[in-house]
């Protein structure tokens, strides 16, 4: 085994979360080394939506939205630290995001969640409920069942595979250490700090943010923590590259910039494993009922992802109560929150101000 | 929804030989083939070759016949132009989702046969996406099926393939402008070790001395231990270049044929998930089975090429061994006691497979091609970005498709597939088993989502 | 260039499965029975049979057994067929497929399969 020395900060995972808390501490300063899996292990920055979403985030509360509109009002500068550093565009679109209704019932649960939301009284959160014809002149095309959407200018998406390479390639440049094919096999306390171990290196660190999706809840069990993740598999169907048509983004399905279409749950937060033709047929029903034309459009893959939820859907980031230096981030918004995770989170993690939402994410909650 | 004992997917010779010999153990079977007409590949348009056409592809061609008549005869259900999308396992069965051109249908099996043979490994040089540019497969495909033949053509590669085809247009009156081998010079020494061993299957060794007479006797101009091979042209093949021995060569050709061997398709054993072990003399992944060629999926069976590749004689042993075993545990008494006559014809038959792999092993330049060069066709992306992506910590081709659309295009990674494999493992220094293979999702090839909304609710 | 070893049949209103011809681009194929789309094509003379979606650059069919995806055209309006795998019927509209398909917008789903 490969002794690796010593590093201000190691991470447990290489995906969103990890690379974006990477860069965020590589520009404080710090040395930071990630260990990261396998190239087939369950990966929820490989199956991301890809959507920039404040207008349904915050049902249990207010620093859920709180937290997200900060995310979303640092991604452009976020998304052109990407660009100067590696030269990738993220592809961030704002200005019109729809999650379409395909019955009263569905509409009315939608009115009172977006209600809820509002009532925190964000400035920039515009999310309003819009009937059948608003719709329409946003997004032609629109099939019979759509009783109508919520709608926010604030809301839309990014390219959030090239964020994801943009992310490891930003950690890279800016002297970032990734080891891959190494899953964190232990963490041991040593001296004032911790011994991180995977199959060939290891490594010794005053602070360990463990950002491992399903891999969290066994390596943070040691130090106090309640399991933080439910692991889930959300379906998304991928289309063939189709001339651009979709210049809206709605929560279930949207176009890449290379033509692709992505068709997702609506659910946001699901609760089934639909990794099936039967996972599939339902998407694809769903899809064409919201929009018929997308009917001839070919499916390429149907792509069973894991989706890194926590209990009650709100992000962890936490500290270990019997471990200081032992850290735990996890959500399932790693693309909407990756600005907030370079940020606030990394800063706070290298020593600086533990942002006041956060009391709100302990995992405590789940004790 | 029907439900049958087996499912055989692919009609080519593992195929037509296990549904026939299952249906005559009295076994309910369907057999799912994309294509119109059986027969696979090797035997394609067998059905209504004529005699001109028979006489150009040659015997073994013609054998194919018999097969096929007697696979109509079965009894099996047959359903042509039919693409199996999805198998998912619901109470001990497998629930098969099909696209039949009409629509989606379901059916459920007991078992499942695959049996959907080779694909042609990547051929990765330099100009080999320009029109003009074919698998060697798809010239022999236009003859067989079509009767075309191409004029002026350079057939450019390694393995029996390429030989058996200039053979085959040579006798169709049209013989190709070159043959040219690529790889190293000595290629008959470094195989030769294995011939003692390989006289046990003299028939084909006389077969290939057959090609090779039939090449120099037509006067064919042939290239051996070609290196630095590329094709030339704007908008179309115009001519190929390389080089032997530090001699350089240009030949001019309007068509180009390119082949490095074949590998098991791995497209339906990858999506149902099944292990795969790398098999470093046939430089491909191999599905893992016992010895009845029963995967580490249950229930799930692998024959013909698509077990590890053997030819069209050990796919139709393979095919039968594995009917008379399922029939054995489908409760059909004195199924399996054929099983060791078949397991001896089979060992004969593969005994000349070690000289033919160290005889025709994939020349290095297409296993690590030069940075310019494109690997994934459908996205056009480059030797040297995937290097770069890799270096940049893409431990294996799924986290590719994730950075650079690798693989993500419209063939799903069926051509690139063990292109990429081998280039990861290069660029890693690590071995192919490492290195990894693409996961292969549903549905097993583009289908509008018409289709797939299409299927009845469970 | 790609020739027939046996000449196609001729057409006529007497001989039936015979005499298959097709559309491509206002240009009118002959086609022999049992011939896919792209093997009509490229023994016709075809050279280019789509342009890719990623650079535009020309594609002709490489596989010619359904797996590589390089014939992909437009088949009486739906994009992005495999030409390898579909048989000549007569009278058929067949187009180079150019880069990314056009989705229909307006129509029912059957008009766009």
């Amino acid at each position: 085994m490969e002794d690796l020395g010593t590093r201000e900060l190691v991470i447990a995972g290489g995906g969103l979360v990890g690379m974006a808390v990477g860069v965020g501490a590589l520009s404080l300063g710090a040395s930071v080394l990630a260990f990261d899996a396998g190239d087939t292990s369950l990966r929820a920055s490989r199956g991301n939506f890809g959507l920039i979403w404040g207008q349904s985030k915050g049902a249990r509360g207010r620093d859920y939205a709180a937290w997200t509109q900060r995310a979303i009002a640092a991604w452009p500068a976020f998304q052109d630290e990407i660009r100067e550093l590696t030269g990738i565009d993220t592809g961030l679109r704002t200005g019109a995001g729809l999650h379409l209704c395909l019955s009263e019932e569905e509409f009315d649960a939608r009115s009172r969640l977006i209600q809820k939301i509002a009532g925190y009284g964000f400035p920039d959160n515009d999310a309003r409920m819009i009937r059948r014809d608003e719709v329409r002149s946003l997004l032609p095309g629109i099939g019979p069942d759509v009783v109508g959407a919520s709608f926010s200018t604030q809301d839309g998406d990014c390219h959030s595979l090239a964020l994801y390479r943009g992310l490891a390639e930003a950690y890279s440049r800016l002297g970032g250490a990734l080891k891959t094919a190494q899953p964190v096999l232990g963490i041991t306390p040593s001296g004032s700090g911790y011994r991180v171990t995977t199959p060939e290196f290891s490594v010794w660190s005053p602070r360990v943010l463990i950002a491992a999706g399903l891999g969290t809840n066994a390596l943070a069990r040691p130090f106090g923590f309640p399991d933080v993740v439910i692991g889930q598999r959300g379906q998304i169907l991928v289309t063939e590259r189709l001339q651009p048509f979709l210049d809206v983004v709605t929560s279930g399905l949207r176009q890449l910039p290379e033509g692709t279409v992505l068709i997702g749950d609506t659910k946001e937060e699901g609760e089934h494993d639909r990794a099936t033709s039967s996972g599939i047929s339902y998407l694809a029903r769903r899809a064409a009922r919201a929009f018929p034309a997308i009917a001839h459009a070919r499916v390429v893959r149907a792509w069973a992802a894991l989706r890194v939820l926590t209990p009650d859907g709100d992000p962890v980031y936490d500290e270990s109560p019997t471990h200081p230096g032992i850290f735990v981030a996890s959500t399932h918004s790693g693309v909407t929150l990756a600005s907030a995770h370079r940020g606030p989170l990394a800063h706070w993690l290298m020593g600086g101000q533990r942002p006041p939402e956060f009391a709100a994410f302990s995992a405590r909650r789940f004790t | 929804m029907k439900q049958y004992q087996l499912a055989v997917i692919g009609a080519g010779p593992a195929g037509m030989a296990a549904a026939t010999e299952a249906s005559r153990q009295g076994l309910s079977v369907i057999v799912l083939d994309e294509q119109a007409q059986p027969g696979g590949q090797i035997y394609r348009a067998i059905e209504q070759a004529s005699p001109q056409r028979l006489a150009v592809l040659g015997a073994d061609y013609a054998k194919g016949s018999a097969l096929a008549a007697g696979f109509r005869a079965s009894g099996a259900d047959y359903l042509p132009s039919t693409l199996l999308w999805n198998a998912e396992r619901k109470d001990g069965h497998f629930l098969l989702d099909l696209s039949t051109g009409a629509g989606s249908r379901r059916i459920s099996a007991s078992r499942l046969l695959v049996a959907t043979g080779a694909v042609e490994r990547p051929v990765p040089v330099p100009g080999w996406t320009l029109p003009g540019v074919t698998t060697a497969g798809a010239l022999q495909i236009l003859l067989k099926a079509h009767g075309g033949v191409a004029q002026s053509a350079v057939l450019a590669g390694a393995g029996p393939l390429l030989l058996l085809l200039a053979q085959q247009m040579i006798a169709a009156g049209v013989a190709p402008r070159a043959v040219v081998e690529i790889g190293p010079a000595n290629r008959l020494r470094r195989a030769l070790p294995f011939l003692p061993r390989a006289l046990a299957g003299w028939r084909y060794l006389v077969k290939g001395a057959g090609m090779l007479r039939a090449l120099r006797q037509a006067g064919v101009a042939w290239y051996q231990g070609a290196s630095g091979f590329w094709i030339e042209g704007s908008g179309e093949a115009t001519a190929v270049h390389f080089e032997i021995a530090g001699e350089a060569h240009r030949i001019e050709c309007s068509q180009v044929a390119l082949h490095m061997g074949v590998v098991p398709n791995p497209q339906l054993t990858r999506m149902l998930r099944c292990e795969h072990d790398w098999h470093p003399t046939q430089q491909a992944f191999v599905p893992r089975t016992d010895v009845f060629f029963e995967t580490s999926e249950a229930g799930v069976f692998v024959a013909g090429d698509g077990a590890g590749i053997g030819g069209a004689a050990s796919a139709v042993l393979r095919g039968q061994l594995v009917a008379l075993r399922i029939a054995a545990l489908e409760g059909v008494r004195g199924a399996e006691a054929r099983i060791p006559a078949i397991r001896r014809r089979l060992k004969r038959d593969a005994a000349v497979r070690p000289f033919l792999e160290a005889l025709y092993a994939p020349a290095e330049e297409v296993l690590n091609p030069t940075d310019t060069t494109l690997v994934c066709r459908c996205e056009e992306v480059t030797a040297g970005a995937i290097r770069q992506a890799v270096a940049g910590g893409a431990p294996g081709p799924n986290q590719l498709k994730a950075f650079l659309r690798c693989g993500m295009g419209p063939c799903q990674g069926r051509t690139c597939g063990p292109a990429v494999t081998a280039l990861v493992a290069r660029t890693r220094g690590v071995s192919e088993a490492e290195a990894g293979y693409f996961r292969v999702r549903p549905p097993l090839k583009p289908l509008p989502l018409s289709e797939l909304a299409d299927i009845a609710e469970d | 260039m790609l020739k027939r070893l046996e000449p196609v049949p001729a057409g006529g209103a007497d001989k039936e499965d015979e005499g298959l011809e097709f559309d491509f681009e206002g240009t009118r194929i002959s086609a022999a029975p049992g011939d896919t789309v792209a093997a009509a094509l490229m023994l016709a003379g075809i050279r280019t049979t789509r342009s890719t979606p990623a650079s535009g650059a020309s594609r002709a069919p490489y596989c010619l057994m359904g797996s590589c995806f390089e014939c992909l055209m437009e088949i009486d309006g739906v994009p992005n067929r495999q030409a390898c795998m579909v048989a000549v019927r007569p009278g058929m509209v067949v187009r180079r497929q150019a880069g990314a398909a056009r989705l229909a917008l307006t129509g029912g789903p059957e008009g766009g399969l």
